[in-house]
This record gives C-alpha cells, structure tokens and sequence, in this order.
C-alpha cells in the first residue's frame, strides 16, 4: 500500500476501539468485530513485506487506525533516534493513521534501550528536554501527537510540577495533544496517593484527544501491596467510575487496551460493550476529525 | 541532579551496576531499593519473555530457572540497540556458544539457532514457485550460468551434535534415546503452509545445497553426483525457489 493510496477513517466522537494484538489477528481480519477503530504498537509494524504488515493493509480499510509508539523515547536525555523517526514517518505515510500517539517517559539512554516506560522527574529541565524532542518529531511527522500520562511506581524529590501542569504545559508548548489513561490514574493514586478527582478537574480536557481503559494487577510485596500496570485484566470498578466522570465533559475516543495474558476476543468485546454502556448517557455524534 | 546523570545512574541500576541510590532522590510507598525493583524487574522480565517466545525449545530443554538465569545475562550483557525488539534475539545463540554456564549442553547454541530459523522462517510473506518458463526462455549457454536461490530467511546448520533430533524430540515432549555422538546438517526455510519447514540433510544434499549457498554455477553444481536427482527434489520442496544468471544481480 502506497502513500498515495492510503485515505484515512476518521474516529468519531465517542468511538470505543481495541488494542490490535496478533493473538486476534485473523480473528478480525475474518469476522470484521464491531468496533469502532483499532490501535496498533507502531514499532511492530515498522518492517515492510510481513505477516503484520499485510493484516494491516486488510484492516485498513475497514477500521480507522491509531498509532501508539512507545519507542521514541520523548523523555530521555539522547537525541531523537533518526532512524525510528523515519521508520515512524513511513509507516504513518503508508496509512495515515487518525491519531498518532506516544508516552510521557524515557527508554533509552546512551544509546541503549530499555523496552520499558521509565520516569521521568517533573522538572523545567525535563520539560525543556520533552519539549524540544517532541517538536523535532512533530516537525518531521508534520502532524500532531497525543502524548499520555505514565504510571509510575515511585516520584522523583526534585518534581517541582504537578503530573496534570507537566501534560498540559506539554500541551502549550508543543500544539499536541493528551492521551488520558485513566487506569494509569488510578494505579498512581493508589501506589502514590497522587489525587485522581484533582487530576480530572486540573488536566486540560479540551485537549484530550483519547482516552485509554485497562486493567492492572495486584502485586504483593513484602511490606506491602502494590498495583502493576500490566494491562492483564478487565477494566477495573475504579476505572469505569472515572471513565463514566470523564464522559460527562469529554467525547475523545476510549480504547480497551489487553497487552498481556491476552483473553478471547470475545472477552474484549465485552468490555467494548461496557464502555459503550457506561458512556450511553453522554454520547453525541460529533466527529473527531483526524 | 541534571537529567542526563539520572538517567544514566537509573539505567545502571537496571543493569546491575554500582549506584548511589540515595543520590536518585526517590520517593514512594516503599523503600527506593525496592521500587527501584519493580523496574528491574519488568525490565529483565520483558526480555525473557521476548525471548522465550523466540527460543522455545532452548527454555524446555534447560528448564524454567536456568533460562531466566541465561536470559538476564545476555540482557545485561548485549545491550538492544533499537526501540523494536525483533531482531534482538539475533544474538542468543552465539552467546549461549560464549557462555561458561552452557558448557555441558553443548548443542544449546545450536538449538537456539534452530529455533530462531524457525522464528525468522515463519516471518516471510511471499513465496514464489520456480520460473520454470524463464529458464527455458535461456540459451544451453546461459543456463550453465545460472546460479540458484533460496527463499528469503532460508538457514542452514550444521552441528557436531544430533540437533534435529534433539529439536524434533523437544516438540514431541520426548528426548529420550537419542545418539548423542552423531552430527547433523538441518536446513529450514520458509514454508507457505507450514510456517517453517525444516529437515535433516544427508551429506550429498548438505554438499548440494552448500554450494548454492556459496554461489556456484549451474555448470559447477552439475559437476556433483546425483546432481539432477539433487535439483529436482530441492525444487519440489520450494528449497530452490529462483534462480538469476551470475554476475548480474
């Protein structure tokens, strides 16, 4: 599929998609799922002439598509890695995705990469830092990205800016926009105490251009429990119950996103239906334009 | 602490190395050593798992423990150098080949060789049958010029130990009476079917398909015995799937 043949989906106002996961992949492919739209990792479609590749050229043109890397590695303190902006740029090129999207975190450093979300400090300097590489990717890309609150396990002493100040003056600076996950919401004010009612009043709402629902794990730890972000499981009572506050001002598209002990399908299209049922009282028919 | 220095001492907190802890300045519900924990963790589990679903048969035949030992050497040792993660594997077998506790298994690397063929072959999209009708359309004089092709992701092994057999009895839960004094020459390559289709050589058909590998002419192949024989079934399977004439690309 070329550039010029690609045409974009748009994903509407309300719209509920899933996480794109090759467990599933011929599933859809077969059975055409009704969902709204569709959000692949962006790194595992880079290579050209594969099986992921080709299930997406068949999804294409059923489902507006998302975009979610989690490679750039905005945060770190390296230059911005060419080589995977231009992989980057080509695979968006190839099928001009309706939202592009990437994390407020760092995985590489010295050249070396983590596989991993890791913290970063909410400080000016990482704010410049953030700032100044997501413009140079933005420049490239010629469009806008969605950047997404993180979970984080621990808080660095020297955060001098709130999470919610730190995402919207992102947002000032740059013209992006925010992906709000609520479930990382949730797992950092039970891990961190940080205040999610406070985080939906402060982060800018007009903004969001996306919302991400899922689910986490218990972990026990010897002095104690904690929550991991494994997105292994159904969206938690606590997450729906922010998702339900959240649609009262805020008509982004949500995604159910399943990265690890992956279930049926049918599991995720259940969850899809919840969603559309907690939101039922707030949709309107808006089109979120691309 | 400027960023870059964080950033610096955090990573070599994931790999293990001496860092001041304290200096990171870190808060939480738990103490810094033990948050600090859950990173390493997920950060070492990652690549396991990453690895497992790439060397299957490498982690049932050392079992769960010793995998996740060799696992987070090689993580530590090879660092990954892109954000994709795909080709990382790339480098298992040769460290396991380096590596001092894998010494008395001396068939692993070559296990893992074999799994990652089987990874890679299973990659590949596109297939094509033998251009018979190309080949015809040669002059006698340029046939004989002709050097043969596999498919993309094709990958030959050969090994000082029974690996086919040791690969083949991993897959059937079954590794029990195995010679282990034989050598044996395996090829696997791409299959549109199967995935991955991978078979022991015999020492003609190792020779046979080492010499494609190497580039040698149609004239020069035919120099072997049972070369007809050898080219037929090579092409009947879609091992020989293409050919071009030589020197030109």
């Amino acid at each position: 599929m070329s550039a010029q043949q690609s045409k974009a989906l748009s994903i509407k106002a309300n719209a509920i998609g899933i996480g794109l996961r090759s467990p599933h992949h011929q599933q859809i492919v077969e059975e055409l799922p009704a969902v709204d739209w569709l959000e692949i990792h962006s790194e595992n479609f880079f290579t050209e002439n594969t099986l992921n590749r080709r299930i997406l050229d068949q999804l294409s043109t059923s489902y507006p598509l998302s975009m979610h890397g989690i490679g750039l590695s905005l945060g770190s303190t390296d230059p911005v890695n060419q080589q995977h902006l231009s992989q980057m740029k080509a695979l968006i090129d190839c099928y001009n995705p309706a939202l592009i999207s990437e994390h407020l975190s760092w995985s590489s450093v010295n050249s070396r990469y983590f596989n991993d979300l890791l913290p970063v400090p909410y400080t000016k300097e990482s704010l410049d830092v953030f700032c100044d590489k997501l413009n140079q990717v933005q420049d490239v890309l010629g469009r806008a990205l969605h950047i997404e609150n993180p979970t984080t396990y621990l808080a660095f002493k020297n955060s001098n800016i709130f999470e919610w100040d730190f995402l919207n003056e992102i947002e000032q600076r740059c013209g992006c926009g925010l992906l709000l996950d609520l479930n990382n919401i949730y797992v950092n004010s039970v891990n961190l105490g940080l205040d999610a009612q406070q985080y939906l009043r402060e982060i800018n709402l007009s903004a969001v251009k996306e919302i991400h629902l899922a689910g986490f794990t218990r972990k026990q730890l010897d002095n104690g429990e904690i929550l991991i972000d494994t997105h292994g499981s159904e969206v938690s009572e606590p997450v729906w119950q922010l998702f339900s506050q959240i649609r009262e001002h805020c008509n982004a598209p949500a995604l159910i996103e399943w990265d690890t002990d992956i279930p049926a399908l049918e599991i995720l299209l259940e969850q899809v239906a919840i969603a559309r049922k907690v939101q039922s009282k707030f949709e309107s028919i808006e089109a979120v334009s691309a | 602490m400027k960023l870059s220095q964080l950033q610096n001492n955090f990573s070599k907190h994931l790999l293990h190395e001496a860092v001041d802890i304290d200096a990171l300045d870190i808060t939480g519900p738990f103490p810094p050593e033990q948050l600090l924990g859950l990173y390493r963790n997920n950060f070492y589990m990652s690549f396991r798992d990453y690895l497992l679903a790439c060397f299957p048969s490498v982690e049932a035949l050392v079992g769960d423990e010793f995998f996740e030992q060799l696992t987070k050497a090689f993580t530590r040792d090879k660092s990954l150098e892109c954000a994709s993660i795909e080709y990382y594997g790339a480098q298992f077998a040769d460290y396991i080949a380096t590596c001092e506790q894998t010494k008395p298994l001396p068939y692993l690397a070559d296990i893992a060789r074999f799994d990652w063929a089987v990874d890679r072959a299973k990659s590949v999209i596109e297939f094509n049958e033998f251009p018979f009708e190309q080949l015809a359309q040669l002059s006698e004089q340029q046939q004989l010029t002709i050097v043969f092709s596999t498919p993309p992701n094709t990958c030959l092994i050969t090994s000082q130990s029974p690996v086919f057999d040791i690969w083949c009895g991993v897959q059937k839960g079954d590794v029990d009476g195995i010679d282990m004094q034989q050598s044996q020459s395996i090829v696997i390559f791409p299959n549109a079917t199967q995935g991955a289709q991978y078979q022991e050589l015999s020492v003609p058909q190792y020779e046979f398909i080492s010499a494609v590998y190497r580039g040698e002419s149609l004239q020069s192949l035919a120099q072997m015995s049972d070369f007809q024989q050898l080219l037929q079934y090579f092409i009947s399977i879609s091992l020989i799937n293409n050919f071009r004439i030589q020197g030109e690309l």
